[in-house]
């Protein structure tokens, strides 16, 4: 069976770290790969697929209903976690930090799992990174809204131009150890009261 | 002081460890409980046995398993304390309760009537190692039912309510607040308390590795305590006691949902609920064995009795089908084993 047969589920609720993790394995050349798009019923649609690996965020409750379905005689397959001799507790550890898990028939070669997941570990730390980009990027815009109206507020109550008011913000967070945005949320806060 | 970093699911028999954080008990007996909620039970097992908590919420026959080398996991748990007993109930789907309605044995042989000439009727409980398989089991014998007469398979209990109405199963045993809470929402109908089953029967209890157990007993021990002084301190307090229940689920679990089990007595939270005894281990061997798991041997026992560190106060005797359990295996085709009913 070469690495191109095997028939890998992705069970992640998220649609686009299923999406990365999808886009990656088939970069690596999985091209049998099902992404589910409901886990109800979650055990008569595995059965039905009949996975090789099933890659499942960690945050998902159905990872019970696996726990269950690899104890019925026949499933034979175990979770990643079980691999754990002490080679590999650095990847167990790797893939809880990253929130994923692994679910793999019996007799598939170490090395082959070991590949597919450090690949989802990677994936899932990539999307995370995104996330927090992203969050970053919000919060930065934000930030730059309310630190121009208190900068046109300043400049409107003290007459005086656009540079002076944003160094007088600036003395003030620096003097006070707080950010330039905190200061002008303060700005904000106070004209609101004394409107 | 230590820090104990311990995952748990939103169950209502988390309670103990909410409470015991809310009223500082863990600060008074030398640990700091720092709570991590968690959305299954393989992920406290796995975050457990690699390093990512200290401690956890754990089913009791989950702990057996793992110190059986059932799991094939290697990381074998132990049971520092009980966090209550009891607490499960048996629901199933508005349409069938109109047939079966019942306790349980006539409501067990109503529905083996019905399977003569239907579909597997599908039931699912919460892991393979739960006390909810075992009471389901044990309701279905109730009826003459094999568990090859019916479809079982685990549902994690958020996803029960569209599970049921999807027509996926047709019933369910699992712990509170999700029975009460499936049944507000219409999506099915209690049967019955698992106290109609099995009384003062061991739940969940508060899990470490083992081997980092034995290598400092101390913070374990000190858990054991604070737990049992919750418990203490929830008898004399009982609305206060709820009301820090209540808000620990919330708010994805409304407070009427968590209420009417902790009204009705459905789980014990009393400090004799807290704790372990040998007796207990072996009623859970017994569970094991009854379901196919595990072998009732004296290998076993011996595993058994070391995965359950017994407490100076002993919890009361688990009944089973109102009597006694005195030990042993349970063979229900054969009744006399068990004692006579409990007073």
């Amino acid at each position: 069976m070469s690495d191109r047969d095997l028939r890998i589920v992705i069970a992640d609720p998220n649609p686009v770290r299923a999406a990365i993790l999808r886009e990656g394995l088939t970069e690596a050349g999985h091209t049998d790969v099902v992404v589910l798009d409901s886990f109800l019923d979650l055990e008569a649609r595995l059965g039905a697929i009949r996975p090789d690996i099933v890659l499942i965020d960690l945050e998902n409750p159905n990872r019970d209903v696996l726990e269950q379905m690899i104890r019925i005689s026949g499933a034979n397959a175990r979770p990643v976690a079980m691999f754990a001799d002490v080679s590999d507790a650095s990847m167990i550890t790797a893939a809880i930090d990253a929130g994923v898990s692994a679910y793999v028939v019996d007799g598939l070669k170490k090395e082959r799992v070991k590949t597919i997941v450090d690949l989802s570990i990677s994936r899932f730390n990539a999307f995370a990174r995104l996330r927090d980009e992203l969050a970053a990027t919000k919060t930065q815009l934000a930030d730059r809204k309310v630190i121009d109206q208190a900068k046109a507020l300043l400049m409107k109550a003290k007459k005086i131009p656009e540079e002076q008011a944003y160094a007088m913000m600036r003395k003030v967070a620096m003097n006070e150890g707080k950010k330039i945005a905190d200061v002008a949320r303060s700005i904000l806060t106070a004209a609101e009261l004394l409107k | 002081m230590k820090t104990l970093r311990i995952g748990y699911l939103p169950l209502t028999d988390a309670a103990l460890l909410h409470v015991a954080a809310a009223k500082h008990f863990d600060r008074e007996e030398g640990v700091v409980f720092a709570l991590h909620r968690e959305t299954s039970w393989a992920n406290l097992r796995d975050k457990l046995a690699f390093g990512f908590y200290e401690a956890a919420h754990m089913l009791a026959p989950a702990v057996l398993a793992s110190a059986l080398g059932l799991d094939g996991f290697h990381v074998p748990m132990i049971g520092a304390a009980a966090l209550g007993l009891d607490g499960n109930a048996i629901s199933v789907s508005p349409a069938l309760a109109k047939e079966i309605a019942g306790d349980p044995t006539p409501s067990a042989k109503k529905l083996a009537a019905l399977i003569a000439d239907e579909k597997k009727p599908r039931f699912a409980h919460v892991f393979p190692w739960s006390m909810h398989h075992y009471q389901l089991l044990l309701w279905l014998r109730l009826g003459g039912l094999s568990r090859d007469q019916v479809s079982l398979t685990v549902t994690p209990p958020p996803l029960i309510p569209q599970s049921i109405e999807g027509g996926y199963i047709d019933g369910f045993c699992v712990g509170e607040p999700w029975n009460t809470f499936s049944q507000q929402r219409g999506a099915s109908q209690i049967l019955f308390p698992c106290l109609a089953l099995m009384r003062d029967c061991p739940e969940k209890v508060l899990a470490f590795p083992r081997r980092a157990a034995e290598a400092a007993p101390d913070a374990p021990k000190a858990a054991a305590r604070a737990l049992r002084r919750a418990a203490l301190w929830g008898e004399a307090n009982i609305a206060e006691f709820r009301q820090i229940v209540a808000d620990s689920l919330a708010p994805d679990l409304a407070e009427a949902a968590v209420r009417p089990a902790l009204e009705k007595d459905w789980l014990r939270l009393d400090a004799a609920a807290t704790g372990v005894s040998a007796l207990q281990a072996e009623f859970l061997l017994a569970l094991l064995a009854f379901a196919g798991q595990a072998a009732f041997d004296e290998t076993g026992l011996k595993l058994a009795r070391a995965a359950f560190w017994t407490s100076e106060q002993e919890p009361p005797a688990p009944k089973i089908l109102g009597r006694n359990y005195l030990g042993g295996p349970l063979d229900l085709a054969d009744l006399p084993l068990l004692a006579p009913p409990a007073d």
